[in-house]
């Protein structure tokens, strides 16, 4: 074969002409993964009832919540972990973690930004996440979570203005609690599952949005997750309600420091659609994946479901998950209501030793109720990356279509790229059609891209991104802009 | 449960009884179930929409151990095809109902077709006056061809092992068909090992039953080996049947078709899963899957779960699943040219499983059979 | 007409699952020439211009291949694309869901980089590509589609030209651009190579047929044959095959 080299080190000027053996992997540090080095109150790692009721004390909640999360923790304590997913991961010591840390300079509550500790400003600005108005991304209201808290909320007064609520999930129970009352844990059961359980006991802080009947919320709302203290566990819950004919778009950006250790991400989202409205749900989830030999990583365990609880509802959920070690998760619609949407547009993206088996369920109850799921899996190194996803007919869902697209893409011999879906229709009005494919990026594209002068990784992350189209066209503009850089950073070295 | 703790004593006590040449045939199986038991707590996820305890049942410990009957054009099989039965030890058994059938059989038959052969006429495998637990195995010798013809019509319960082992070069066609006994709990495992060069064709029809359940794993171990699956599922009144089929692809170059139309009438449950497994060996793999499902009741139900778990890059892998009724359009059609709304539901349905009857087995007749358990 | 070598291939061997396919070709192309290779099928023509443009699957067993006088057979396929080599695929490839658009701008940045020069700004580009496409009878719908995503066969080879025409390469090989065209197509493909054709650059035809050749005049004429050039001459050897066949020439090969 002519022109067998080794790759040059700074560029690809004379370079193997074998394209396959593309695994050869190049490593390139996380961009998110320093540390903020700040006092935290941090409670000693293990969990028992007096680390809920101190979590709850903390949070200045009242009885009701605390019986809740009690409720959850001791039916909990006789939950087996589940065992059915495609992943592999030693057994978690669930109390050699810690369940609640907050930087000290948050206990007094800041009232307004100047309050807010500088230090932890600069960690979200150092994320590209600036938290003055002035700075901020324009038509972007974001509320940033810091390991057990919520920091702070922007364009809180503009929201108000609209009527929309948008404020972090502690001070939603302080301020409303009828609302929370009202709809926490009725989409999500807090015995639901394992890790929906363990968040119902001792979930810490998240975001709570409000949107009013009729009104369409001015702004894109997102939060900003970020994980810093060690060995700590993020369980932050959050809720949307979207009343009859109102309509908001939510985003989530997820990030963690770079450590040896693994640390565990537990969270639920509950979103409730009432009759005319619509929920947009995006997230970019970008937590530490773990080095090249699967050292370190968070395992993110995320229980995601919605309720299209009105008739002519609808819910979507947008997803690009390129980080974490371990990623469980299954955003989901139930679709009550008649003429009913839901939807699932997916990018999971895996390098290295990383694990994802993610995918949805949609349940149809009511008549003419309308899903789609459009699923892309692209996996590289030696990672394993599994499509789940359930589709469920209802004998009441007459009328009712489901589409599923499902492709998989694979970037080297040594990983795997798996679908699982079940379908279940008890309803011969319905049409349910699935379709799935495998493919590879393959040399002659290579080859296509390199005579016409692409270098070889250019010209990977060009077809993934490609691959990927249908889903980005989903994302608000910035984030679908962010996404397809994320998707290069997460691809880089994985070809040779 | 209870019951299950019964049933095994009763199971150990009865095969460790008999004759000592029989205990000795069983003697793996009947250890590891002693040592192991039976998982009927358990949630399997192969077992999620019909229960393994469904296929445990007392019915199989009776005492009769013909085995099928073997002829090829209605005589004794030719010189160049062997029918021995074998009362060698077995193995132990994987999978927990195949212990169960290695655990009470009387002996396993061998049907051993010289290398070679071409046979004009198919085997015939015949189980009306076979007991509730048999085991037989087909050998197809390196290049040679065969059809076998195996009819699942026994009365009573059923617990049914078949084995296929496939040299190099040689072409076997299993025509298949599992039917009768609706009132019988029935379970059939098919393991074929195709070699290298060699191709499989399977005709796979079968009604649901109280409940039935036919398992299929086909291994495609050698370089360019090849298989193709055709089947249907049926299911009327409060019937249920489950087909599960493997393919698994360990070898460079090999090859899969599957096609299974499911029609589930009455207040049947029809459960297809089919799967498609390469491994790091399988470079170069092509496998497809089609799997369409008629829903012709608002009291019936379909589950569908192709699955598809691929470990090597360079493969053409694909699947597709649909769900839904008789097409509207086509009724309407139908109708208006004054075909009234019973036939032309008829001819469609029909229509539907013909698409997935291959011309051998129309000749055989599977087809008139299977829309005859269609009537209502 | 001989001016300083452009493209210059010597005694190249060349080997396909060990079966030799090339066997000892030599040819030099000069600056400002057009030449048409031309043979029987399995002559090897396809062989070469995947070997120059350093497609895997190819074994060069001994020989020379030289752009501008750099060694081009130890260099990476878009390193020779830097240097100036374009190949116009015989079978172009689909890529889904990247946009021509998108392709193109990417392989013209590239281009750029490896130039040193600035890239072009997205709105000379787009005037650059719609100016390009509508010569070749391209619609604007069309690059937007996927990379040769369900195109006809002319709009495959079309799209080969255009690229050709955007990256502007020093020396362009094309294979078989011709075939699968009608006559109207081949017209306009025929018209975008002569306006690329330059005193500066250089061309290799390769085809079957002398009717390319009625509408791309060439300065030389080769035939290949089991592997090396049998025959080479001017415009009217083209015209000599195609009356004649390939017969005379390759029962001697």
């Amino acid at each position: 074969m002519p022109g067998r080299f080794p790759l040059a080190p700074d560029r690809a000027d004379v370079a193997d002409n074998r394209t396959d053996d593309i695994d050869r992997l190049i490593e390139r540090p996380y961009r998110a993964g320093f540390v903020t080095d700040i006092d935290s109150d941090t409670l000693p790692p293990g969990l028992d009832e007096d680390v809920i009721r101190a979590i709850s004390m903390r949070k200045g909640e009242p009885d009701w919540l605390l019986d809740w999360r009690l409720g959850a923790y001791r039916h909990w304590r006789a939950m087996p972990q589940p065992a059915w997913a495609h992943l592999e991961f030693p057994a978690i010591d669930f109390d050699a973690i810690s369940y609640y840390s907050a930087p000290r300079s948050q206990a007094n509550r800041p009232k307004s930004l100047a309050e807010v500790d500088p230090q932890l400003l600069a960690t979200y600005e150092k994320l590209g996440i600036p938290l003055h108005e002035r700075a901020a991304l324009a038509g972007v209201a974001v509320d940033a979570v810091f390991d057990s808290v919520s920091i702070t909320t922007t364009f809180k007064d503009k929201l108000a203005d609209a009527g929309v609520v948008f404020c972090s999930f502690s001070e939603a129970v302080a301020a409303y609690p009828e609302l929370v009352r009202r709809y926490l844990g009725t989409v999500v059961p807090p015995r639901d599952n394992f890790y929906a359980t363990l968040n119902s006991a001792v979930f810490s802080d998240g975001s709570f949005v409000y949107v009013p009947a009729g009104v369409r919320c001015p702004m894109e709302l997102s939060t900003y997750f970020r994980i810093n203290a060690r060995n700590t566990g993020q369980f932050e819950r959050t809720l949307i309600v979207a009343e009859p004919g109102a309509y908001v778009s939510y985003l989530e950006g997820c990030t963690a420091p770079q450590r040896d250790e693994h640390q565990l991400h537990a969270a639920v989202v509950e979103l409730v659609a009432l009759d005319d409205a619509e929920i947009k749900y995006s997230t970019v989830q970008n937590w530490y994946p773990g080095d090249a030999e699967g050292r370190g990583g968070i395992y993110n365990f995320v229980t995601k479901r919605g309720a299209c609880i009105g008739r002519r509802s609808k819910i979507s959920w947008t997803q690009v998950e390129t980080g974490s070690a371990i990623t469980w998760k299954y955003p989901s619609v139930v679709l009550r209501g008649d003429d009913s949407i839901g939807e699932f547009h997916s990018v999971a993206l895996t390098n290295n030793r990383q694990q994802a088996d993610t995918g949805t369920k949609m349940i149809h109850l009511g008549r003419n109720t309308k899903s789609t799921i459009v699923s892309k899996g692209i996996s590289a190194g030696r990672s394993q990356n599994s499509y789940r996803g359930l589709v469920r007919i209802a004998p009441t869902a007459r009328g009712a279509r489901n589409h599923t697209q499902c492709d998989s893409l694979l970037i080297g011999d040594a990983c795997g790229a798996h679908t699982f879906p079940y379908i279940e229709s008890s309803q011969p009005s319905a049409v349910v059609e699935h379709e799935a494919t495998t493919s590879k990026v393959s040399d002659d594209q290579l080859f296509l891209c390199r005579s016409r002068g692409i270098d070889p990784e250019k010209a990977v992350s060009m077809i993934v991104n490609g691959f990927c189209k249908e889903v980005f066209r989903e994302l608000p503009m910035e984030f679908a802009v962010e996404a397809g850089k994320l998707l290069e950073v997460s691809l880089e070295g994985a070809v040779g | 449960m209870a019951t299950g703790q019964d049933f095994l004593a009763r199971l150990l006590q009865q095969a460790t009884s008999a004759e000592s040449t029989r205990v000795r045939v069983r003697a793996a199986n009947i250890e590891s179930l002693r040592d192991n038991g039976l998982p009927l707590e358990e949630r399997l996820e192969s077992f999620k929409y019909t229960p393994l305890a469904r296929f445990v049942v007392d019915d199989l410990l009776e005492e009769r151990f013909s085995p099928p009957t073997i002829t090829v054009a209605n005589a004794a099989p030719p010189p160049e095809i062997t029918v021995e039965h074998s009362i060698d030890p077995l193995p132990a058994d994987h999978h927990p109902l195949a212990r169960i059938n290695g655990s009470l059989l009387a002996g396993v038959v061998y049907v051993d077709v010289a290398p070679n052969t071409h046979l004009d006429y198919p085997i015939e495998i015949d189980y009306r006056q076979a007991g509730p637990c048999t085991r037989v195995c087909v050998r197809a010798g390196d290049a040679s061809r065969c059809e076998i013809v195996e009819r699942h019509v026994a009365a009573g319960v059923a617990n049914r092992v078949t084995r296929v082992d496939i040299g190099s070069g040689a072409t076997v066609a299993h025509r298949r068909i599992e039917l009768h006994a609706a009132a019988h709990s029935q379970w059939a495992l098919l393991a074929v090992d195709v070699g290298a060069a060699s191709h499989y064709e399977l005709d796979h029809y079968m009604a649901a039953a109280a409940p039935r359940r036919s398992e299929v794993v086909i291994d495609l171990t050698g370089c360019g080996a090849s298989c193709e699956l055709t089947g249907a599922v049926i299911g009327n009144e409060k019937q249920i049947g489950d087909l599960q089929v493997q393919v698994n692809h360990r070898a460079t170059d090999t090859r899969s078709r599957q096609l299974v139309h499911a029609i589930a009438a009455g207040q049947s449950v029809l459960t297809f899963n089919g799967r498609i497994e390469i491994d790091a060996r399988g470079d170069g793999s092509d496998a497809t899957l089609t799997s369409r499902n008629l829903l012709l009741a608002p009291t019936a139900r379909v589950n569908a779960k192709p699955e598809l778990e691929i470990h090597t890059r360079n493969v053409a892998c694909s699947h597709g699943a649909t769900v839904g009724q008789l097409d509207p359009q086509q009724l309407f059609y139908l109708r208006s040219r004054g075909i009234d709304d019973l036939t032309a539901r008829r001819l469609l349905t029909r229509a539907f499983l013909l698409r997935a009857i291959t011309p051998r087995a129309q000749a055989l007749g599977f087809e008139a059979e299977l829309i005859a358990h269609l009537a209502p | 007409m001989t001016s300083r070598p452009l493209l210059e291939i010597v005694d190249l061997h060349v080997t396909v699952a060990g079966k030799p396919i090339v066997n000892g070709l030599s040819l030099t192309i000069g600056i400002g020439e057009v030449h048409a290779l031309m043979g029987p099928n399995g002559s090897g023509k396809s062989t070469l211009t995947n070997v120059l443009a350093g497609r895997e699957g190819y074994e060069v067993v001994a020989g020379s291949a030289r752009l501008d006088g750099r060694d081009l057979l130890p260099l990476s396929p878009e390193a020779r694309a830097h240097l100036g080599l374009f190949l116009a695929f015989q079978y172009p490839i689909e890529i889904p869901g990247v946009s021509n658009m998108e392709f193109l701008k990417a392989a013209l940045d590239a281009r750029q980089q490896s130039l040193g020069s600035e890239p072009l700004s997205t709105i000379d580009f787009m005037k650059r590509v719609r100016g390009i496409a509508t010569e070749l009878d391209l619609s604007a719908e069309f690059l937007k589609r996927g990379v040769n995503e369900g195109f006809s066969g002319g709009e495959k080879k079309r799209n080969e030209i255009l690229q050709m025409l955007m990256l502007e390469p020093r020396m362009a090989l094309l294979d078989e651009t011709d075939s699968g065209l009608d006559i109207d197509a081949l017209k306009v493909v025929a018209a975008g190579v002569n306006r690329y054709r330059r005193e500066d650059r250089g061309i290799l035809l390769v085809t079957h047929y002398q009717r390319l050749l009625d509408h791309i005049v060439p300065d030389f004429v080769h035939v290949l044959a089991g592997g090396r050039i049998v025959r080479s001459g001017d415009a009217s050897l083209a015209r000599e095959l195609e009356a004649r066949g390939y017969g005379w020439l390759t029962d001697a090969a």
